[in-house]
């Protein structure tokens, strides 16, 4: 039986001739590809995998999917056994055979008779089978007299078709194929996707790395997304296509959505039978991307062409035997029209166990702003419940309202710190009507109201977590508006802390680039110290007018172990 | 250790892919011929000519019969073109077979174990002429030349250490390839190649210190039809014993890295 254990695998590659102290400053990258750091002599190094756990038995075919840079080729060679994991162990139980590189790994002067042999060979392909599979190959590959010249002669298709007829010639027990640049098109031979599929079935164990989703949906059962060096979603194929399309957010899985239906208003709702489905154009968009992990994270973002029409709710159906306890609710709604008209400003929380038929139980009404950051509702606990949906209150939605909307229930309870508040900002001679949104958790928030508000010379954002609540900040997550399509936005923050507010004592934890006018982002600051007073220091001087609108959140947390956290159960393929 | 059972495990593995690396190995040498008349050939050749003209000149030089230089000589530039392939292939051994590494599975002990076979068997290309030349200036042959075979055969064992070892540190220090070319080419001056140790008086001291004329003169005597000295047998034991030692402490922490390194 063969069988492919990966536990706690990272692989980290050491580039030698890079100046570590050059790239110091630019550590934090923006882009795809490994992580660059740094490992404790000072070289620059690249995490191409960090923290891949996978469990994957006799039967399974699966697809490795991910971006460009994402570790798809380090996997596979880290199951073939060419690279040692630097951290973590891999264990493989039968015969491996790899297809990995892009050319025949023979040399080009052997004959298409030799190149068989001696491939066939490398591949560990036992001496009594050589004749027997060698003319197997050649029939397949139908060369004829071109078996009897120089491989150098060959054109690129004949070098294709000879490389796959040696690499599937004697089916392996785990066979890995990383078709990573630009092979493909072996699939869309007749002769060879027949093959290739009789081929495949024979494996007991096949990773299949390829950009061609065809392919793989036809092949794989399962399939494992990577982004940058971790596993992002893990799981039957077609539910990990779904989420490495939308790559791009926090780890996401499939979800089933109810449909978004009218529905009454939640005092005559008790008892009453759902509302009925509308015909608008929510109705007839295609279901929007959602993503699920099955324990508590979900995330629903609708189609911005297809908006609500009426009143209605967003519902999610956790599935048979997943009910959940929801204890926090995060809520962001942006309105299509600047005067934030006919949006929704009152959820209720409700739960139930058939759909909402019959068993409809409210567990908290909150109101929602529009147009405004990420709102969060602790839950009181009314016990866990299959389906959970936000069903908006108010009569005031017209055509248009609930434009973006992005819903995050969490099985959680928010955690409460209590005393914290905003310490406000830079300069103080532009009043600043900071709200802060600090609803007492270690994920703490702060908006700006208005869009209008404008930021004068070097400025800064900060926090004070009360006393006697010292905290080390490891993560932040921030989201910055251009404020009106003006230049020189803040590009560079200094994440600093204080123990006395900034007066005397001013530390700097971390430097970070962050990137304009675009989804919130994640940066992880480096370990520092404890301190109850947190700040983001623009590291730049901006002139008249810029931090737009800005959402700041704190954590004691660094981004990427949190989501590896999440995604180990993820990367069991139970499911 | 977990480490030193991987090494061993690798090891074990080498030994056993004797397909590949005897095959690849053989393929190395005749592909040298594809396409060519003469190949490895030349270089028996060459080494031919320049032990024809050497002995010209050096055999007046130092005032001793053309014959019996002829024979010392030729013998142990074959020998030594052997030792000094080994020393400067066996660093790059990694380094030259990087694209395969990188795509199969392989273990690392097979491709030390092809890069020797590949030099071994231009080495007996050599040894052919060797044996002819021998025949042609009278050489005798005796009890002591049937050691000509388990020689070479401890010459190939330590030819191995050599090349995973060097491989290695080569393959992250990739000035080291040059430094044992600059070393290997002094040393082939300061050995007694081309000339004979006892016409050094006082001095031969150092001659003795250089492990490299112990291996010479460990193949290079059974060829002459004489027992190789005893203070070079030692060398040799001594050196195969502690060399693969060292080279499996080395492997030990190094292996894993191998292929991050290439």
């Amino acid at each position: 039986m063969a069988r492919v254990i990966l536990d706690d695998v990272s692989v980290s590659f050491p580039v030698f001739d890079a100046k570590a102290t050059s790239l110091r400053a630019n550590l934090i990258y923006l882009g795809s590809g490994g992580a660059l750091g740094q490992d404790p002599r000072g070289h620059v190094t690249i995490a191409a995998l960090s923290g891949v756990s996978l469990r994957v038995e006799t039967g399974d075919r699966v697809a490795v999917i991910g971006r460009n840079g994402s570790g798809k080729s380090t996997l596979l060679k880290v199951i073939a056994g060419i690279y040692r994991p630097t951290q973590g162990s891999v264990t493989v139980e039968g015969r491996i055979s790899a297809v990995l590189g892009t050319g025949l790994v023979v040399d080009d002067e052997l004959t298409g008779w030799e190149a068989i042999e001696y491939a066939c060979l490398l591949r560990g392909v036992r001496r009594e089978r050589l004749e027997e599979l060698g003319k197997d190959v050649a029939e397949f590959t139908e060369l004829g007299n071109y078996l009897s010249v120089p491989v150098r002669t060959y054109s690129a298709g004949m070098k294709m078709r000879l490389r796959f007829a040696v690499a599937t010639c004697d089916a392996p027990d785990v066979l890995l194929i990383d078709e990573a640049i630009g092979a493909g098109d072996i699939y869309f031979l007749e002769k060879a996707r027949h093959r290739a599929r009789h081929f495949l079935e024979q494996s007991n164990i096949v990773f299949l790395a390829s950009h061609s989703e065809d392919v793989l949906q036809s092949i794989c059962t399962k399939a494992v997304v990577l982004d940058r060096g971790e596993i992002v979603a893990a799981g039957p194929i077609r539910g990990a296509l779904q989420a490495y399309h939308g790559l791009g957010g926090p780890p996401r899985n499939r979800v089933t959505v109810s449909a978004l239906e009218f529905a009454a208003d939640a005092s005559a709702e008790a008892g009453a039978p759902a509302g009925r489905p509308f015909a608008s154009s929510s109705g007839r968009a295609h279901p929007p991307e959602h993503a699920f992990d099955g324990n508590a994270r979900t995330y629903w973002l609708s189609d911005p062409a297809a908006p609500v029409r009426g009143r209605a709710f967003l519902g999610f159906d956790f599935g048979p035997g997943q009910a959940i306890e929801v204890r926090r609710v995060s809520l962001r709604q942006r309105a299509h029209s600047l005067d934030s008209a006919g949006c929704v400003t009152r959820v209720a929380v409700q739960a139930s166990d058939d759909g909402f038929g019959v068993d409809v139980r409210t567990a908290e009404t909150m109101e929602v702003e529009p147009d405004a950051s990420t709102q969060t509702v602790t839950v009181p606990p009314i016990g866990p419940a299959r389906s959970w949906r936000l069903l908006a209150l108010s009569d005031a939605v017209a055509d248009g309202a609930w434009g973006l909307v992005e819903v995050d229930f969490d099985s959680m309870p928010a955690e409460r710190l209590d005393g914290g508040r905003a310490i406000g900002s830079e300069p103080v001679a532009m009043h600043f009507p900071v709200a802060s949104a600090f609803d007492g958790s270690p994920f703490t928030r702060w908006t700006a109201r208005e869009r209008a508000e404008a930021v004068r010379g070097v400025s800064w954002i900060g926090y004070d977590f009360g006393a006697g609540r010292e905290l080390e900040v490891r993560s932040f997550t921030i989201r910055q508006w251009e404020g009106g399509g003006r230049p020189n936005t803040i590009p560079v923050v200094k994440v600093q802390l204080s123990g006395d507010g900034f007066v005397n004592d001013v530390r700097t934890a971390d430097t970070v680039k962050i990137a304009q006018d675009t989804e919130p982002g994640s940066y992880d600051v480096a370990p520092s110290a404890r301190a109850r007073f947190w700040r983001l220091l623009a590291d730049a001087p901006t002139d008249g007018g810029h931090w737009g609108v800005v959402e700041l959140r704190f954590s004691q947390y660094p981004a990427r172990r949190r989501r590896a956290a999440a995604t180990r159960d993820a990367g069991e393929p139970s499911r | 250790m977990r480490e030193a059972r991987d090494v061993l495990a690798d090891w074990k593995a080498g030994l056993a892919s004797y397909p590949f690396w005897w095959r690849f190995g053989l393929l190395d040498i005749k592909l040298r011929y594809r396409r060519t008349l003469l190949g490895p050939f030349w270089v028996t050749l060459s080494f031919g000519v320049s032990a024809v003209a050497l002995t010209f000149v050096y055999s007046m030089l130092f005032k001793v019969a053309a014959g019996s230089y002829f024979a010392y000589l030729i013998a142990g530039l074959a020998v030594w073109g052997f030792l000094s392939t080994l020393l400067i292939d066996g660093c790059t051994t990694f380094v030259r077979h990087s694209g395969l590494i990188q795509q199969q599975p392989l273990p690392i002990l097979a491709h030390a174990l092809r890069s020797v076979v590949a030099t071994f068997l231009v080495f007996a290309h050599n040894l052919v002429v060797v044996a002819i030349a021998l025949t042609v200036a009278g050489v005798g042959v005796g009890w002591a030349t049937l050691l000509v075979i388990p020689a070479i055969a401890v010459l190939l064992v330590n030819g191995v250490w050599f090349a995973m070892l060097l491989g290695m540190l080569c393959a992250r220090f990739r000035d080291l390839p040059q430094l044992v070319s600059v070393l290997v080419h002094v040393a082939f001056l300061v050995t007694p190649v081309f000339w004979y140790k006892d016409m050094l008086s006082g001095r031969a001291r150092f001659v003795d210190l250089n492990p490299l004329y112990a291996f010479l003169e460990f193949v290079r005597s059974p060829l002459l039809g004489q027992l190789p000295p005893l203070a070079s047998v030692q060398v040799v034991l001594v050196a195969t014993v502690a060399g693969w030692l060292l080279t499996f402490v080395v492997a030990t922490r190094l292996q894993p890295k191998l292929t991050y390194w290439v």
